[in-house]
């Protein structure tokens, strides 16, 4: 039954394609009946497992729906909806098809126990990504989607190549079987290199900060709050294999915080809005592989909280942008109108920076770090607040009592979440928060590195599946 | 000269493994290897000093023609047809077939569509040139 979660978004997607006259009923109809199963699911469903045609784990295809699964669809229905309910109006059956499919697959990953079907179903989710990246047919959209396709193709291929070398030593394609032993570490390094081309790991995914500012709003979130995550949920499930997780451990530490404070960096020089956000965006990608690394009992908690969040804050800042044509900070400070998508951006901003009261702040703590690496977690603290403030006092508001909403993301969710911390944490949160408002007056220029150029993300990708290969084989 | 390359552990022997495993099949020629060994570099090496955008495409067909020609390699078994039966010992494991087929046709999509976004581009900045649009783009 859980499967027609999968099979009812992506066969009216190709209804809504057909019968254009009828596109956005069928969409509701859709979320309606997705939702609705969804809920059914979520609290009355079980656990299933399925073999496609019957064949057993050597030689078939596994399908296995976890309760934490329900969980994490249920939010990410919800907010597709929301998306689709604001921004069906300005597009037409081509959009609503591809958005239904995307949809589909995109619960679809989250089920697959091999290596089969993760690949296919992060195919599917490129191509209907890159064709809603270029809608419009704007030529910076289309550069954008190009680079994306250029760069997840290859990123793909070497997946591909990983997954070959591990069933040259195994014989199947199932993670049970080939994660049963420690596989071939230039295997892991393929495997890793290529979905963090597909997840936003920085210096890898540079075709990120275009895509994301160039496509239209709804794109962006969607794009941001869920595709590109998806890389690292799928690195998240390989990773409850032991075999793959101790290899695999030590270069997602290493990456997870070259992407934390590295993007943040990027992130606060930056000046137009939609580029912080992709950059903060890498840099969160560069917590969720730490929590993978230490902590996997955080990782859907975070996950689904940072899909709601971020793609909140994109949606409302692409809108922004839309309506104004202002991306610009300096801009920005001058438009008085807009204060839902104001202060809705700025709530969500406020729920993913990680100072003290909010529930990011409780995330990371909660992943149990010590010793020099908590030093790096401290500094990350610092550069997620810069960005954050700066995006925040570039949104004036002009009814002082919206600001109240900033409460939601410190309620406590109390049994899914530790709520302890030290005082030296809670210390170094405050200092952050503060030093932020002293450095956001200081005036930024971007960086001119030119890392989105194509050659150089590629020599990056073979540095990374080398350097991957010696960090699992020395260290 | 290959021989004493990959003995380099360019990729710390792990190429090794997959040239060993290609030899104890027997029945395929080690020129195979060299032909995918020469099909990734080629391909990476094109993409990476390339500028023109359909140059980039030949290359990362070849690349790719290079990742096929191995699943080629790992699916194939001498003499057998594709049958799953209880009666043949041995015989070819028909999912990574339909894996290599996946992989076609998925490939067939992308650069179809990859070409559809150049020929756009084209249109507007009249090159295929990557630095260009690039230049032109930042403007």
């Amino acid at each position: 039954m859980a499967i027609l979660l999968i099979l009812i978004p992506v066969s009216l997607g190709i209804l809504a394609y057909i019968l254009k006259n009828y596109h956005r009923k069928i969409g509701f109809a859709a979320y309606m009946i997705i939702m609705s199963l969804n809920t059914y699911l979520l609290f009355l469903g079980h656990e299933e497992r399925i073999f496609p045609g019957g064949w057993d784990r050597l030689k078939g295809i596994e399908i296995y729906f976890p309760k934490e699964m329900y969980v994490v669809a249920f939010f990410f229905n919800i907010m597709m909806f929301i998306i689709y309910w604001r921004a069906a109006r300005r597009h037409n059956n081509i959009f609503t098809s591809l958005w239904l499919i995307i949809n589909g697959t995109l619960i679809g990953i989250l089920t697959s126990e091999d290596f089969f079907n993760t690949y296919v179903h992060l195919e599917l989710i490129s191509i209907s990504s890159f064709l809603l990246i270029g809608m419009g047919r704007k030529e910076r959209r289309i550069w954008a989607s190009l680079k994306y396709m250029f760069l997840s193709y290859i990123g793909l291929n070497f997946y591909l190549l990983g997954v070959g070398l591990i069933y040259a030593e195994t014989g199947s394609l199932n993670l049970h079987i080939a994660f049963s032993k420690e596989p071939n570490p230039l295997a892991v390094s393929f495997i890793v290199t290529g979905l963090l081309v597909k997840g936003g790991m920085i210096f890898l995914a540079t075709w990120l900060p275009t895509a994301y500012s160039e496509s239209s709003s709804e794109i962006s979130a969607v794009l941001s709050g869920y595709i590109t995550p998806i890389g690292m949920y799928v690195l998240y499930s390989f990773s409850l294999y032991d075999g793959f997780y101790n290899e695999v451990k030590k270069i997602l530490l290493i990456y997870g915080f070259t992407s934390l404070i590295i993007g943040a960096i990027i992130g606060f020089f930056e000046n137009d809005l939609k580029k912080i956000l992709a950059y903060s965006s890498i840099s969160q990608m560069g917590l969720l592989m730490i929590i993978i690394a230490e902590k996997k009992e955080l990782f859907i908690l975070f996950f689904t909280l940072h899909m709601l969040y971020k793609s909140l804050a994109f949606y409302n800042i692409g809108r922004i942008y839309e309506k104004t044509h202002y991306r610009d900070l300096n801009s920005l400070k001058t438009v008085k109108d807009y204060d839902i998508n104001k202060i809705l951006a700025i709530f969500s901003v406020f729920g993913l920076s990680g100072i003290f009261p909010v529930q990011t702040f409780f995330i990371k703590e909660g992943i149990g770090i010590h010793g020099g690496l908590k030093i790096l977690l401290y500094i990350s603290a610092f550069t997620t607040a810069f960005y954050s403030i700066k995006i925040i006092s570039a949104l004036k508001i002009s009814k002082k009592y919206y600001y109240l909403l900033l409460i939601i993301p410190a309620i406590p969710l109390l049994n899914y979440m530790p709520l302890h911390f030290t005082l030296l944490d809670l210390g170094i949160s405050i200092s952050a928060l503060t030093a932020a408002f002293f450095v956001t007056k200081i005036k930024t220029t971007a960086f001119s590195v030119k890392l989105n150029y194509l050659e150089n993300a590629l020599i990056m990708q073979i540095f990374s599946i080398v350097f991957g290969y010696y960090i699992i084989k020395l260290i | 000269m290959l021989n004493s390359f990959i003995a380099f552990e360019v990729f710390g022997g792990s190429w090794t493994i997959l040239y060993q495993f290609i030899k104890h099949r027997g029945y395929f020629n080690e020129f195979i290897f060299y032909i995918l060994l020469y099909y990734y570099f080629l391909g990476l090496l094109g993409l990476i000093m390339k500028k023109d955008l359909i140059m980039k495409l030949f290359f990362l067909s070849i690349f790719q023609s290079g990742i096929l020609l191995f699943f080629v390699i790992l699916g194939y078994d001498e003499n057998i047809p594709i049958i799953i039966s209880n009666t043949l010992a041995n015989n070819a494991d028909p999912l990574i077939h339909s894996f290599l087929l996946t992989v076609i046709v998925i490939g067939f999509a992308t650069i179809s569509l990859s070409l559809v976004y150049i020929m756009i581009l084209a249109e507007k900045f009249k090159t295929h040139n990557v630095d260009i649009i690039e230049e032109e783009l930042e403007k």
